[in-house]
């Protein structure tokens, strides 16, 4: 299933997956038998254009983390392509890859686990020089080009020098993130995948965490992809957002079309669902029934149909395709056809 | 007074300088207040300084047989007492400190040597590399180190290096484990992802983000591995399978003084009491070595 | 609103404290709230500010090396930092329930759900005939809205999904008919579908029941919600406590007012967020006057010299800042 929304912000396109699959297998039994798969992504088709940042929302075990991983080839996808900058980089050799993943990079959700607690602030920060060389610079001097490139990092995410020598034990959580987006923009990526990069951030922290962001995308022409639950957190960040359910993206849309006319109906109860800081805005706040489901097995046809209030016999049968109805918005379900989304308000 | 003064700097220079070194401060500031560490620590440097000084302190010649003097009781001149072969007791003990710290200690450096490089490549690599290598560990560890070690210590022959040799070989199961155990943790956590994101090529990661941070149990189990190896030494000797007859042993002056022990206690007594305090210190540095560096102990909650 | 309502529990002057040998920590700096019959007050703030610090003081479950160190707390007139272990513990999920935030580790793994409640049940009501118990475990696990709860009571906490484990907790806390319930980020770890759900049981069956609740979150959309009044904190002390509505139409303290800019709204397309600038304050350090001084566009010579009091500057309104204090 090919992506053919007219790119939003950018004209090129920096990723393109195609049918981006990973599957995890369910061992049980003595032997080791493989019983059933975890679908964590099942069958990805989406561009990522450049200086974009595009939104990756969902709850847990829809696939989001897993496709932003399997994009980087962190985690090995089991089926399809993905395409960097034209370049088909699916199956390169892992020595290949390495010196390829200065280009792209990712910061992670949890900013206590990903700093080594046993390496200074500077050494974090520089571990991608030792990896791929000292950065360009006048000096000839191999140490003093690092180091001036290092200050210039801590620098331009708002800390300070003598923050350099400590360990990361000694910085509070918002701090850490700025040093792990250091350590990422150190090795001059065009890409960066940013994993719930603020979730486990306080409010008024996270706050200056997304103001950050942006203004180093706006410097470097960085693209983002931003995964995140929450979704006026990616409301605000995103020029484009992609929902997933269970390892399948069922909208993808630009910000505003999306948060005003969305269409799937987990999309609209998704949105429904985010308790906004604001009692005046009484909202029907029925939600949807049911949990959410496992990824392991998911329902046969429309994976929504268990939960869905406009369930109709062909969804329990045939999975919906992802058609555009107009203006960059992708969606699949069957009440979408062509142009037009058919919704009528159940019985 | 500036002497103490650059030490301090040295000390918080080397805090902030990350890894090994900064274990090492932390060991000396937290280890200071810990009363099983100050005991250890002050035995064990008791009996290091006894090692070393040995050559230069007037001692009688450990190894002179004087058959004249079999068996005398502790006196002025003999401070405890002499041997079956008329060899100064006193003497044999300061001297016996020099061997027994030195095989223990090296046998020790190379079982962690070994157990580390093995035991970090099953943890990290997994899969078949770790089958087969934590397969290994589980054959070595079922045998208790002493058999094992006897055992190899027989096959090639009494000697200082044969000794070492064969408690390095019975002993690094231990660190084996304890490192794949590591790995295996800390492989999973993220910074080691996000190493992998930036590049670095698996030796980098296990060298410079897994080792350093499995330093602190290391430390721990080194220094009651020095106590076991000590003491696997001097049963060897004792059992006449360690080191040569005239090398002051412990263990072989454990043995010799057997014969004789109703007549003269004081030929086993003092070497054994010796042993069992060296042992005594480094078990107790282990111990408190633990608390110390237990991440428990780290910051506070909120 | 709470006019004649009684007071269900009072706290004054709390003072909890962490002594470490590096210093001394101020978890909460005195304290003043008030809880009223049936009604739903949410504590807001940071990480830090002490809003679980006050569920755990309440229930005597400070971790030492904390204690609390000055004041007092009255639940129905009866003091509760006097008395005995015993006697608290009489207290706790009986008349005082506390749900927590992840719900995983709060359940115990080798027992079943429905074991779990039956042992709360019986010792808390007494009920120990097997049929009997079993009914009322029944009943309690339909009460929130668990579809098949035959089934449920004979499963493992592993085995059930965040939602449902949360539901369990919610039956736990509520099985006794407390007075008052405490929960401690109950949705956070929680998707957003099933947060919603989980927000409109605990509305449904604390105003069902005639209880209170003390709702501690991090997140103003949650306590825009589910309560009728919000606390605000910061550094250890209560900054404002207002009726919800007149708390988002008329903030006063400005950190409050900081705290709604921060907070990105959907539908809302601003460039940037609004920052407070700076960071929260050492809690090893003493300090007197107002925590929030370095922070604050509004601060003056008195911030950083007296500790502003709490006062009542609307009906139903307080605010702890010398902007409202009046003459200066």
């Amino acid at each position: 299933m090919q992506d053919n929304a007219a790119p939003a912000k950018g004209q090129v396109p920096l990723i393109q997956t195609h049918d981006l699959q990973k599957l995890f297998p369910v061992k049980k039994g003595v032997f080791g038998k493989t019983v059933a798969h975890v679908h964590a992504v099942d069958g990805v088709s989406i561009t990522i254009m450049r200086g974009e940042t595009l939104g990756l929302v969902g709850e847990s075990g829809c696939g989001k983390t897993t496709l932003g991983r399997a994009i980087l080839r962190l985690t090995e996808p089991t089926g399809g392509k993905i395409i960097f900058g034209g370049k088909d980089i699916t199956s390169v050799p892992l020595a290949q890859l390495r010196s390829l993943r200065k280009r792209f990079q990712i910061v992670f959700q949890d900013p206590y686990s990903s700093l080594d607690p046993r390496m200074t602030v500077e050494r974090i920060i520089g571990e991608g020089f030792k990896i791929h060389g000292p950065p360009p610079s006048a000096s000839k001097n191999v140490k003093f080009a690092e180091r001036e490139r290092i200050h210039q990092l801590i620098e331009q995410v708002g800390l300070s020098h003598d923050h350099l020598s400590r360990l990361p034990h000694e910085f509070s959580g918002g701090q850490k993130q700025r040093i792990a987006l250091a350590r990422a923009l150190a090795v001059e990526p065009d890409f960066i995948v940013l994993d719930e990069p603020t979730s486990a951030l306080d409010v008024s922290v996270q706050a200056q965490a997304l103001n950050l962001l942006k203004k180093l995308q706006d410097k470097f022409g960085l693209t983002y992809l931003f995964i995140s639950h929450d979704l006026s957190v990616v409301g605000h960040m995103s020029d484009r957002i992609a929902v997933m359910y269970l390892g399948k993206v069922i909208e993808l849309a630009p910000t505003n079309e999306f948060l005003n006319n969305a269409q799937h109906p987990y999309t609209q109860a998704l949105i429904a669902s985010i308790p906004i800081p604001d009692p005046r805005m009484k909202k029907d706040r029925k939600g949807i029934e049911g949990e959410v489901p496992s990824p392991i097995d998911p329902p046969k046809g429309c994976r929504f149909n268990p939960r869905c209030t406009y369930v109709e016999p062909i969804c329990k049968l045939k999975e919906p395709p992802l058609v555009d109805i107009g203006n960059g918005h992708l969606v699949a379900c069957h009440k979408c056809t062509g142009q037009a989304c058919a919704m009528e308000k159940p019985a | 007074m500036r002497l103490r003064q650059g030490l301090n700097d040295r000390l918080i220079s080397w805090k902030v300088s990350g890894g090994f070194r900064q274990t090492v401060v932390e060991i000396l500031e937290r280890g200071r207040r810990n009363g099983m560490v100050v005991i250890g620590f002050s035995i064990i440097a008791t009996m290091i300084a006894l090692a070393l000084l040995a050559p230069v302190l007037p001692l009688a010649d450990p190894k002179e047989l004087n058959t004249d003097e079999r068996l005398l009781p502790p006196s002025s001149r003999h401070w405890f007492g002499t041997d079956n072969l008329g060899q100064d007791v006193f003497s044999r003990v300061i001297w016996g400190t020099r061997v027994s710290l030195a095989v223990a200690s090296l046998a020790v450096c190379f079982s962690l040597i070994i157990g580390v490089v093995l035991g970090l490549t099953a943890g990290y690599f997994g899969g078949a590399v770790d089958y087969i290598i934590a397969g290994t560990i589980d054959l070595f560890w079922t045998f208790p180190a002493f058999l094992l070690a006897l055992a190899f210590a027989a096959a090639l022959g009494a000697s200082l290096w044969n000794v070492i040799l064969a408690i390095s070989i019975s002993y690094w199961a231990g660190f084996g484990r304890l490192m794949r155990g590591q790995a295996l943790t800390i492989r999973e956590r993220q910074f080691v992802e996000a190493s992998r994101a930036l590049g670095a090529t698996h030796g980098r990661i296990m060298f410079t983000h897994v080792m350093p941070n499995c330093l602190a149990p290391l430390i721990v189990w080194a220094s009651i591995g020095v106590a076991d190896a000590i003491t696997i030494e001097s049963s060897l000797s004792f059992l006449g399978a360690g080191t040569p007859v005239t090398t002051p042993s412990w263990g072989k002056m454990l043995s010799m003084g057997m014969i004789n022990i109703a007549e003269a206690p004081w030929v086993t007594t003092f070497p054994g009491i010796v042993l069992l305090i060296t042992i005594l210190g480094f078990n107790l540095l282990g111990d408190g070595l633990r608390d110390v560096l237990d991440p428990r102990m780290k910051g506070m909650r909120r | 609103m709470s006019g004649e309502r009684r007071p269900i529990l009072e706290i004054k002057g709390l003072r909890t404290q962490f002594l470490l040998h590096e210093g001394t920590v101020t978890a909460l700096d005195g304290i003043d709230l008030t809880i009223y019959e049936n009604e739903s007050v949410g504590i807001v703030g940071e990480t830090g500010c002490g809003k679980s610090m006050t569920a755990f003081s309440v229930l005597r479950l400070v971790p030492p090396p904390g204690k609390i160190t000055a004041g007092s707390i009255r639940f129905k007139g009866v003091e509760l930092t006097t008395l005995t272990v015993d006697q608290m513990r009489g207290i706790r999920g009986k008349l005082i329930s506390m749900i927590f935030q992840d719900p995983s580790t709060s359940l115990d793994p080798v027992f079943t759900v429905g074991s779990q409640l039956g042992e709360v049940i019986s010792l808390h009501q007494g009920i120990y005939e097997e049929a009997a118990l079993k009914k009322k475990v029944l009943q309690v696990l339909k009460l929130v809205r668990i579809a098949a709860p035959e089934s449920v009571v004979r499963q493992y906490p592993h085995e059930l999904s965040g939602g449902m484990k949360q539901r369990v907790m919610i039956a736990l806390a509520l099985s006794c008919n407390p007075s008052l319930l405490i929960a401690d980020e109950p949705t956070t770890a929680l998707d957003v579908t099933i947060q919603a759900q989980i927000l409109n049981l605990l509305k449904d069956l604390v105003r069902g029941a005639g209880s209170s609740m003390m709702l501690i979150t991090h997140n103003l959309g949650v306590v825009a919600e589910a309560c009728d009044r919000i606390c605000i904190m910061y550094a250890g002390r209560i900054v404002e406590i207002a009726e919800t509505l007149d708390l988002f139409e008329n903030p006063m303290h400005p950190y409050t007012k900081g705290l709604l800019k921060a907070f990105p709204k959907l539908g809302e397309q601003k460039d940037e967020l609004n920052v407070i600038r700076g960071t929260v304050p050492n809690l090893m350090k003493p300090f007197r006057g107002c925590p929030f001084v370095d922070r604050c566009d509004s601060s003056m010579e008195k911030c950083r010299a007296f500790r502003p009091i709490m006062l009542e500057v609307k009906p139903r309104h307080f605010v702890s800042c010398h902007l409202y204090s009046g003459g200066g």
